[in-house]
């Protein structure tokens, strides 16, 4: 019997994660993981099953406030509980469905289309300041503020404030997407949160008196037909919204750049054939997605891959596992910009799918095919080291480009 | 121009992915099947929950089908 490594942030694993997700897919594809505490399933039907079940809870805030930290701790922390409780990524039916609803008329399609102009906007702005110059860091010097000013420009805060959103955000990251190394991280992240919300309750409040055409003012009209949605609902949202929107999309960028840095047929094919843009982002999405995983609780006793799941015990899926199941996909292990059909799992899937896909498609549309217009030239010249997180995939920048 | 009229959705399986929204804005048209995909069932069309939810479909998934 093969013994089956632990340590999710083991550093091969962490570089590579190819040979043990394979492993695991073929050898243990519901295993117990001791030092996580936790199953974890790898194949793309089991990962794709537990997004759509019902019994698979997303609230996974209430068992580790109630589990992981003493009476102290919860009195402590229980402004962080509060705010990321009301989040919708962490809500169950029903309450899931009905906050849904209201965020979804914002990110639907049509609503993300008449974005179209402020993304291009910025995206060209940036892109200018890359002109003329030898080198940049793909990271600070585009993928890390151009999400962040997009998604301000959506909620309505003023250009000039991005950069306090920067350091918000990274502290509530570092704690939902485990970063290590960091013992004080609830403690910053609820300072965070606390500084984040008063900032935006400031916004509101300017809101209620001069309404805009933003985010803010359009959730306050909701409010004023729907009682359910609280003042602290919309704050909380803007602070999910900021937080989904800000590293995931820089994430995006950074990993599906780099790997077509490195794989040279397929970004000589993206130069020649730019209609073959929206397969290859969809691929960047699968190859290398922002999140490799992500938690569920169990509602109820269940048998995954013949093993018994108990009720109340936390599961890890890793969809960026199931990206590569060759069960699913042809020949996994290749970046392929023309892949089609290729339904990954990298924006979740079932109820919780991510309410932001639209945007973020069109964030990396307009920039890719900037990007490759605009810089032909460009090469990678950073080693890639990627950051040691259980659920996310990020590379350490600076990441270093050649445009010359 | 007379207003064409609508006769029934089509849920493209391949663009689908579960969210269900379809199925909270129109329960009477929409279910979900147990692959996780949303279906159209509906025997009455319901032409303003039908608009909704196609509208409200984060991948756009649904077609809306009018008569010839």
């Amino acid at each position: 019997m093969l013994t089956v490594n632990d340590d999710l942030l083991d550093p091969e694993i962490i570089q590579n994660p190819s040979p043990y997700y394979k492993m695991l897919r073929e050898q243990h594809p519901c295993y117990w993981n001791e030092r996580w505490r936790g199953w974890v399933l790898t194949r793309y039907e089991d990962v794709y099953g537990a997004l759509h079940s019902p019994k698979m809870l997303a609230d996974r805030i209430t068992p580790f406030f109630k589990t992981r930290l003493n009476e102290e701790e919860r009195e402590r922390f229980a402004l962080t509980y509060q705010v990321l409780h009301s989040f919708v990524v962490f809500l169950d039916p029903p309450e899931h469905t009905h906050l849904r609803r209201i965020f979804s008329r914002a990110f639907m399609p049509r609503a993300v289309a008449t974005m179209r102009g402020v993304v291009e906007s910025y995206v060209k702005g940036f892109f200018d300041q890359w002109e003329g110059r030898s080198s940049v860091d793909l990271n600070r010097d585009f993928a890390y503020p151009f999400p962040a000013n997009v998604i301000a420009s959506i909620i309505g805060a003023p250009r000039e404030d991005v950069h306090r959103f920067h350091g918000w955000a990274d502290a509530l990251t570092t704690l939902l997407l485990a970063g290590v190394g960091e013992d004080q991280r609830m403690d910053r992240a609820q300072n965070a949160l606390i500084e984040f919300k008063a900032y935006l309750r400031g916004l509101y409040e300017e809101r209620v008196k001069n309404p805009r055409d933003d985010m803010m003012s359009w959730l306050m009209e909701v409010q004023r037909n729907d009682p359910t949605l609280t003042p602290d609902d919309v704050l909380h949202s803007c602070i999910l919204l900021v937080n989904a929107g800000h590293e995931t999309t820089q994430d995006l960028i950074c990993n599906t750049l780099t790997t077509l840095l490195q794989t040279r047929d397929q970004l000589a094919l993206l130069r020649e054939k730019p209609q073959h843009m929206k397969t290859a982002i969809e691929e960047g999405l699968r190859f290398n997605g922002p999140l490799k995983g992500t938690m569920r609780v169990a509602g109820e006793d269940i048998v995954i891959a013949d093993k018994q799941v108990r009720s109340g015990d936390r599961i890890l899926l890793l969809m960026g596992a199931a990206n590569r199941d060759p069960a699913k996909f042809d020949d996994p292990e290749r970046f392929d910009a023309t892949r089609y059909p290729n339904l990954h799992l990298s924006f979740s899937h079932g109820i919780h799918f991510c309410l932001g896909a639209p945007l973020a498609r069109m964030e990396m549309e307009i920039a890719f095919n900037e990007l490759l217009r605009r810089f032909p030239k460009m090469e990678l010249t950073s080693s890639i080291r990627w950051d040691p997180r259980i659920l996310g995939r990020s590379i350490v920048p600076p990441i270093n480009l050649r445009l010359d | 121009m007379p207003e064409r009229k609508l006769v029934r959705a089509y849920v493209d399986p391949g663009l689908c992915v579960g969210s269900a929204m379809c199925v909270s804005t129109s329960p009477q048209s929409f279910r979900m099947d147990s692959d996780g995909h949303a279906i159209y069932v509906a025997d009455a069309v319901d032409e303003t929950s039908l608009l909704e939810a196609a509208e409200l479909c984060p991948v756009s998934a649904i077609q809306l089908i009018y008569e010839e």
